[in-house]
């Protein structure tokens, strides 16, 4: 058993998690394991970094792997993968927590991002390094500015308030980020 | 149409709340596929934050499924389906053949055995749980979720003849660098002070503070700290009393002490 990681797992083919989506939909309890055995270390790595608190982390994830256990079909999994997708949802429900409030992103409100070519030529494990250099290699404030909003919920208003710097710039700055995160999704 | 600005559509996958770029992406296909490559981006940022969940959790989870509502299985649904659309008109009772009595005993008994098949399935579900319960890992987690529940009661077994001293059992989980801290016969703080449980680095280095706490009305303790911020092999701990908002170092004598070699 790959006991709650798959970071040293192998990739697992679109085909086949389409197939355990739909065996989990039908109420399948061992695909919805595997299901999880290969994305809770990313949920629950994604909650960690929003939360910072091991015990509100593990609740993200519960809560998390038993909503897509009640509702599988949300995931459109026609139009792309279920790890970024996860991991955006994740990062929604975690800083509805952390705000203490009722969750404010439905399920399907957030779009199955596209399938784009780390999914179908690289394993995640290669990807994230991927996005780990490229986030080293831009300046700081950009990569900051990345992160306060995604993993902290800030707002760009706030991250300009925060930081002392023009709202313009904030907006440029994570522009610049995000572009360099999408290029190093691509080949 | 003018389309949603880079600037919008970033804000929007951000989840900034912005109901006029929510309108326009209901009916506009274009941004729609740009605003899905944002959540590309995003998601594999998230993605780079992949990091082994704790054990526990999977049985955790896992174990969770059979409270959960059962969903209707596609078998189920077909059977369902198929039922309904082979219905018939209801026939004359005196055009019923003389096969419909066997016919219903038949059900009875598909009941019946249907009936015994779910207590069955009821009782396995049961074991199962019972089995994930008993795991050493859903057992550290109940405990520790015991010890941090403001309802739980605890009581110290000791010999009739013990006097009681004021005493503690520090568990470090080194991979989790969780601390449990359970004592027993605490005086109350002086005004203004509170207990600081510090964890003694093997290396040496600076004691580093683990949790502060207060006894309750019966001098016991109950200290969860899910994860400590420096990850250290600890030789022991010990606990001081400090300013009731804690301190960074030690600042009065150690009170209570225990090293790995003591258990």
């Amino acid at each position: 058993m790959n006991e709650g990681t798959n970071l040293q797992g192998t990739p697992l083919p679109h085909q086949e998690e389409t197939h355990l989506l739909r065996l989990t939909a039908q109420g399948d309890e061992a695909s919805f394991a595997r299901l999880y055995d290969l994305f809770s270390g990313l949920v629950y790595g994604v909650a960690m970094r929003v939360l910072r608190d091991a015990s509100a982390a593990e609740d993200v994830v519960q809560d998390v792997f038993l909503q897509l256990w009640r509702n599988p079909e949300v995931f459109d999994s026609q139009r792309g993968r279920l790890a970024p997708w996860l991991a955006v949802i994740t990062r929604n429900r975690a800083l509805d927590r952390l705000r203490r409030r009722r969750p404010e992103v439905e399920w399907d409100g957030v779009l199955a991002p596209v399938d784009v070519s780390f999914a179908a030529t690289a394993d995640r494990n290669i990807m994230s390094q991927r996005i780990r250099s490229a986030l080293s290699s831009i300046p700081l404030e950009q990569r900051a500015a990345l992160e306060m909003a995604f993993f902290e919920g800030m707002t760009q208003a706030e991250i300009a308030e925060r930081t002392q710097t023009p709202l313009g710039t904030v907006k440029s700055r994570v522009r610049a980020a995000v572009n360099a995160v999408g290029k190093a999704l691509r080949p | 149409m003018n389309h949603l600005s880079q600037d919008e559509l970033l804000a929007y996958a951000l989840g900034e709340s912005l109901p006029e770029a929510a309108a326009h992406l209901r009916s506009c296909e274009q941004c729609n596929a740009e605003l899905a490559s944002h959540y590309a981006s995003l998601g594999a940022l998230g993605m780079s934050e992949e990091s082994a969940a704790p054990a526990h959790l999977r049985g955790r989870i896992l174990g969770s499924l059979s409270r959960e509502q059962t969903r209707p299985s596609q078998f189920a649904r077909q059977s369902s389906s198929q039922s309904a659309s082979q219905s018939t008109t209801p026939r004359r009772w005196s055009l019923i053949p003389s096969w419909i009595p066997t016919f219903a005993a038949a059900l009875l008994l598909i009941a019946v055995g249907l009936l015994w098949r779910d207590d069955l399935a009821q009782r396995r579900r049961l074991h199962d749980e019972l089995a994930q319960l008993q795991q050493p890992e859903v057992q550290a987690d109940l405990l520790r979720r015991a010890l941090a529940a403001p309802d739980a009661q605890q009581f110290s077994l000791l010999p009739a003849s013990f006097h009681p001293v004021m005493q503690g059992k520090a568990i470090y989980r080194a991979q989790q660098q969780q601390v449990i801290f359970i004592g027993s016969h605490f005086a109350a703080a002086p005004a203004g002070k509170a207990y600081e449980l510090w964890l003694l680095p093997s290396s040496g280095a600076a004691p580093i503070a683990a949790g502060v706490f207060q006894p309750d009305a019966a001098g016991n303790v109950s200290l969860v700290v899910p994860r400590l911020l420096a990850a250290t092999d600890p030789k022991g701990f010990a606990i001081t009393i400090e300013a009731d908002s804690g301190s960074d170092k030690p600042t009065s004598a150690i009170i209570l002490a225990g090293l790995k070699s003591q258990g």
